[in-house]
């Protein structure tokens, strides 16, 4: 998707103005370079820009939203509140990682989607069963351990929605997106200990509910 | 060593949890007595492992696939430009202007405290000076000190009335016009001489030896009626001096100004 032709199309919009906008601190990380260059474009008005942003990030956040807002439409409508945020927001970008950027907007749309989740409980993942959760890749040549991994998944998706928001959102940002204890700290606005704590609590929960399923993760 | 137990006293999931996720110090007395659990325990090893398992599993989790795009539409790019005040606004809560939440509580902290320093202290001051032990003759038959700037005191049969920064107290026996008698008299007994220090108004008592400001002296009704005069609503600084002190409305303007600034504040984030 990064090197697709409508991005580096995009890139060369505005040819004459990319030099300018690069920051003075040389930028090594070619994608980095390229999304400062579309947020500087969009800033300056151009939505095409923004909607290249878009694309380029909406499937990965919306992966990560949807892991930490386990209702599906409640999912959507915080990844579409986080880009209008961003958008909003444009000019608040200090340099930096843009994805970082979009993934932090991402996390406390997500975190104000749960709250208000908390006030208007709903039936979480009621198309659990549709095909909206791809297969793993790679093993589609053993049938027996496709069904054994999906199956994983859905039960450890499944005990993911009974365990508190707090820890939820925890554990996805340190499990599956990877950041550390001092981001998650600084994102969610708690503290360090309270971040370990969460994941520490939030996993031996995860460990409770899959008691009677946990031959599906020794194998 | 025989294994330990299924469940022994002693079990800790939370510091096997740790050790699952490398969160304890290699080396350290936790590293240490973490392991030590795990070997000699065959629910703390499976924990471990079962642990271990999850977190495999969960960093190996599907992503799930979003139902519809997120791109924004020309109406919304319109709609989610800011014009005018909505620009002024969203800049107000933008972070370079972070400042200006603990300026508004500031600003609402001082106002607070002006207010109180105006009337809570003063109010106390009157209060202690009414309860102390020297009495007033119109109580007890005695003459209060008089002269040489003593400070005029009331005793438990008047009650302080309270006031701004100048103390207040209203003086029971009904006065007489200002200036009509040089000496108030209660009980008829003079109540105090009048000294450098000691302004005497009619039948209220103006001590400006305190605090330098006047303090007038409440007689309770048992007083009032001993003097035979009829009970008077006493009066105050503020009643009487013309309006609030310029401290009363610096600390309300400030009230003012750091609530607005925090709602507007609140607003803007609610904004943006």
């Amino acid at each position: 998707m990064l090197d697709s032709p409508r991005l580096t199309q995009a890139v060369r919009r505005w040819p004459p103005t990319v030099e300018d906008l690069r920051p003075r601190a040389a930028v090594d990380d070619p994608i980095q370079r390229r999304d400062l260059i579309l947020i500087e474009r969009a800033r300056a008005g151009d939505l095409r820009a923004f909607n290249d942003l878009v694309e380029l990030y909406q499937d990965q956040l919306f992966a990560l939203v949807a892991r930490m807002v386990p209702d599906r439409d409640q999912a959507s409508d915080a990844v579409q509140e986080a880009f209008f945020s961003a958008f909003r927001n444009l000019a608040g970008f200090r340099g930096g990682s843009v994805k970082s950027w979009l993934n932090r907007i991402c996390v406390n749309a997500a975190m104000d989607a749960q709250r208000a989740k908390r006030r208007r409980p709903v039936q979480p993942y009621p198309e659990l069963d549709d095909d909206n959760w791809q297969p793993p890749t790679g093993e589609a040549d053993d049938p027996e351990r496709l069904v054994m991994t999906a199956e994983r998944s859905r039960v450890l998706s499944e005990a993911l929605t009974q365990i508190t928001d707090d820890q939820r959102t925890a554990i996805v940002l340190f499990d599956v997106q990877g950041y550390d204890y001092a981001e998650i700290a600084e994102m969610t606005g708690v503290s360090l200990g309270t971040v370990k704590s969460r994941i520490h609590r939030g996993r031996l929960s995860l460990r409770g509910l899959l008691e009677d399923r946990m031959e599906l993760f020794r194998g | 060593m025989s294994p330990l137990p299924h469940t022994h006293p002693d079990r800790d999931d939370t510091l096997v949890a740790r050790l699952a996720a490398d969160d304890i110090a290699p080396g350290s007395r936790d590293d240490t007595l973490a392991r030590a659990r795990i070997a000699d325990c065959p629910a703390c090893a499976e924990l471990h492992a079962d642990l271990q398992a999850i977190v495999a599993a969960t960093a190996d989790l599907p992503a799930p696939r979003r139902t519809r795009d997120f791109q924004l539409t020309d109406a919304d790019a319109a709609r989610l430009r800011r014009t005018g005040w909505r620009d002024v606004l969203a800049r107000l809560g933008s972070p370079s202007f972070a400042f200006t939440r603990p300026l508004a509580a500031g600003l609402a902290t001082l106002g607070i405290a002006g207010l109180l320093l105006a009337t809570v202290p003063f109010t106390f001051l009157a209060a202690g000076s009414a309860s102390a032990p020297e009495a007033l003759p119109g109580t007890n038959g005695t003459t209060s000190q008089a002269g040489g700037g003593a400070p005029a005191t009331a005793s438990p049969g008047f009650t302080a009335a309270p006031a701004g920064p100048d103390l207040v107290a209203s003086g029971a026996p009904n006065p007489p016009p200002a200036g009509s008698s040089p000496a108030p008299v209660a009980n008829g007994t003079p109540l105090a001489a009048p000294s450098p220090g000691t302004g005497v108004s009619g039948g209220t008592t103006t001590d400006s030896t305190k605090d330098g400001g006047p303090l007038y002296l409440s007689a309770s009704p048992s007083a009032r009626d001993a003097a035979g005069t009829p009970p008077e609503v006493g009066h105050d600084a503020s009643a009487g001096g013309g309006g609030p002190s310029a401290l009363v409305v610096l600390s309300l303007a400030m009230l003012a100004a750091g609530l607005g600034l925090g709602g507007l504040r609140f607003v803007a984030r609610r904004l943006g």
